[in-house]
């Protein structure tokens, strides 16, 4: 085999390598209603709307909506009131949706292009 | 009609005839058209210059009866923000990026010799320029008003109220525009296979700006955003790299490297409709307006050369190691296929490090190998290489990271926390003992309209091997309590190290011209 056939292998090999990984690490983003179907789910990212936002203790308890339901949330750390949807990170487990993370829609608009 | 809209229309018209006359001139050979052409360019270049002052003028007069500014300033906003307000949005960064385009093209053709190929540079950038000022014209116009003045404006993000911000966003579209200059000189050059010193200044420049606008991104996102990291493999970045990957490979190839300046241009395209596009449902999509599609046309055009030339990938050779093309294809699939799936679903940070860091590192062991052939400068960049490639594996795999809610853990005491207010926001500081002495996080609230307004402020302790990074993400002030980021950071001075070193590199180039 030529190198030129080499390289070529090894790229398409690694290609091969690169779609499997990446199917074994990726998660859809769910919506509370795909996600009260659910018993038990572990880092998965849920899309919605903040409701009924309360803070106590450094706690904040809020939540998530998609306009047909919503689900419990309860997040270390302090969340405002934003009008616009959210993705949260976290566990789900006796129905209630434990966060790790809330994100906005966020600043990536103004960077680049 | 405003003054901004005529300005820009006149922009507009002056580039849509300096392309008609630029063809018109090739067709017949006749250098009158191309005198008036010419003229016509540098007309357009004003009036659009004339129309971002205009911009900056409406920021810095406080005029919210223009929505943009409304939307992204308010009175309270030292200048310095006002100023980097103007290129905050959508609007502005497309007007910011049209001048920009503009002017290389006007600047590049003052210089030198005027021939045959210079007319098909001013053919294809005036059309491209055209074509920005019609997407800026009708679908994304900053100088839209709003029938009644507002009291004050809604404010611009807490986030971009940065030094960084107001840098990054020029140095980004420069590049940008050089790379579509470099584009337009090598297609119109490689029908004759003149001298390519031309494409090869053009190159460095845009590499330069490349790398120069990826770096003070990371280091803004490292400073800003509290995730203690300055790369978050977020598709905006991955967009950012995708044309680097391109530009980077172009300098390591021997024959047809022209097929890699074609495509650093159809992706920083690509870029820009991911950043502007608004795809599908993600953290990452933005806004409900579609002009981002309008990228797509020039995307597919900017294809045809590439598709029309693509049996010459099978003769592409390396400068160096024949294993380059194939380890700079590999990592560029990795990332393109992360950021395209990660427009549809979230792709976790493990993808990433199983992916690209092995080609990362075999990249970098190959610049090992390679480095005694090099000359000087070559070798600082490398050696700036191989630093960064030393940060960014520590960063990524070393990193630790505590979430603390103040008051019991070891080691770290809240001694204070208090409420500052002056006329454009609160401050809420906190004084943490920590083993790494006493540090004063602080979240900033702006009283502004906008929904976000509040913003950490990171402290960061350094040393030469890390950094110890704190941000405060909730507070209370009545309990007295906070909860406390920490993020240990090891050799991230490595990463600043390493890109300085190669931004000085393709500097000190410059003084090493090599034929």
């Amino acid at each position: 085999m030529n190198s030129k056939k080499l390289s070529l292998a090894a790229l398409l090999i690694f290609i091969a390598i690169a779609i499997i990984t990446l199917y074994y690490n990726i998660s859809p983003y769910i919506s509370p209603s795909q996600l009260l179907k659910l018993d038990y789910a572990n880092d998965i990212q849920v899309v919605g709307k903040i409701t009924d936002l309360k803070a106590q203790n450094g706690m904040t308890f809020f939540k998530l909506t998609d306009g047909n339901a919503a689900v419990e949330v309860i997040y270390k750390g302090s969340v405002q009131h934003y009008d616009s949807e959210v993705v949260v990170v976290g566990d789900w487990k006796d129905g209630v949706l434990y966060a790790k993370e809330v994100l906005r829609k966020c600043h990536t608009e103004y960077t680049g292009g | 009609m405003g003054t901004g809209d005529f300005l820009l229309l006149l922009s507009l018209i002056a580039s849509v005839f300096s392309a008609i006359l630029f063809l018109t001139a090739l067709k017949n050979r006749a250098i009158k058209y191309a005198t008036i052409a010419e003229d016509l360019l540098h007309a357009s270049t004003s009036a659009c210059f004339a129309a971002l002052m205009l911009l900056i003028y409406y920021f810095l007069t406080d005029n919210f009866s223009v929505w943009y500014v409304y939307a992204n300033s308010n009175l309270e906003m030292p200048i310095v923000y006002k100023l980097s307000a103007v290129w905050a949005g959508k609007e502005g960064s497309l007007l910011l990026w049209a001048f920009l385009t503009l002017l290389v093209t006007s600047l590049y053709m003052s210089a030198g010799r005027k021939d045959l190929m210079k007319l098909k540079v001013g053919l294809i950038m005036s059309a491209f320029s055209s074509y920005l000022l019609i997407i800026l014209e009708f679908y994304s116009n900053p100088f839209v008003t709003i029938p009644y003045l507002p009291t004050n404006g809604y404010g611009l993000n807490p986030l971009l109220r940065t030094f960084e911000m107001a840098i990054h966003p020029p140095v980004v579209f420069l590049a940008y525009s050089l790379s579509a200059l470099l584009f337009s000189v090598t297609l119109s050059q490689s029908a004759k296979g003149d001298s390519a010193s031309d494409q090869r200044v053009l190159a460095r420049l845009s590499w330069l700006f490349l790398t120069l606008g990826i770096v003070i991104g990371g280091w803004w996102a490292y400073r800003t955003l509290g995730w203690g990291g300055f790369w978050g493999w977020d598709p905006v970045e991955n967009a950012s790299l995708l044309p680097w990957i391109t530009l980077t490979l172009y300098f390591h190839l021997r024959k047809h490297r022209e097929l890699f300046a074609y495509l650093t241009f159809t992706f920083v395209l690509f870029a820009t409709f991911v950043t502007r596009g608004g795809i599908i449902s993600s953290v990452h999509s933005f806004g409900s307006d579609y002009s981002g599609y309008m990228y797509l046309a020039p995307l597919c055009v900017s294809l045809i050369p590439i598709f029309s030339r693509i049996r010459d990938f099978e003769n592409i050779k390396s400068l160096c190691s024949p294993l380059i093309p194939v380890l700079f294809s590999s990592a560029f699939i990795v990332v393109f296929l992360g950021t395209v799936a990660n427009l549809m679903v979230s792709v976790e940070r493990s993808y990433y490090l199983i992916t690209f860091l092995p080609i990362f590192a075999m990249i970098t062991l190959l610049a090992v190998l390679n480095i005694k052939k090099m000359n000087s400068t070559a070798k600082l960049i490398h050696v700036g290489l191989m630093v960064l490639f030393l940060g960014s594996l520590s960063v990524w795999l070393f990193e630790t990271h505590e979430t603390l809610n103040l008051g019991n853990d070891n080691g770290f005491r809240l001694e204070d926390i208090w409420l500052n207010e002056d006329y454009e926001k609160f401050t809420v500081v906190s004084k943490i003992q920590t083993p790494y002495g006493v540090v004063y996080p602080e979240y900033v609230i702006y009283k502004i309209e906008r929904e976000e307004r509040g913003v950490s402020s990171v402290e960061i302790v350094s040393y030469l091997w890390m950094d110890e990074y704190f941000a405060i993400t909730g507070f209370d002030l009545e309990k007295r309590s906070v909860v406390l980021e920490h993020y240990t950071v090891p050799l991230i001075s490595c990463v600043w190290l390493g890109s300085a070193l190669m931004v000085v590199g393709i500097i000190l180039r410059w003084s090493h011209f090599r034929v």
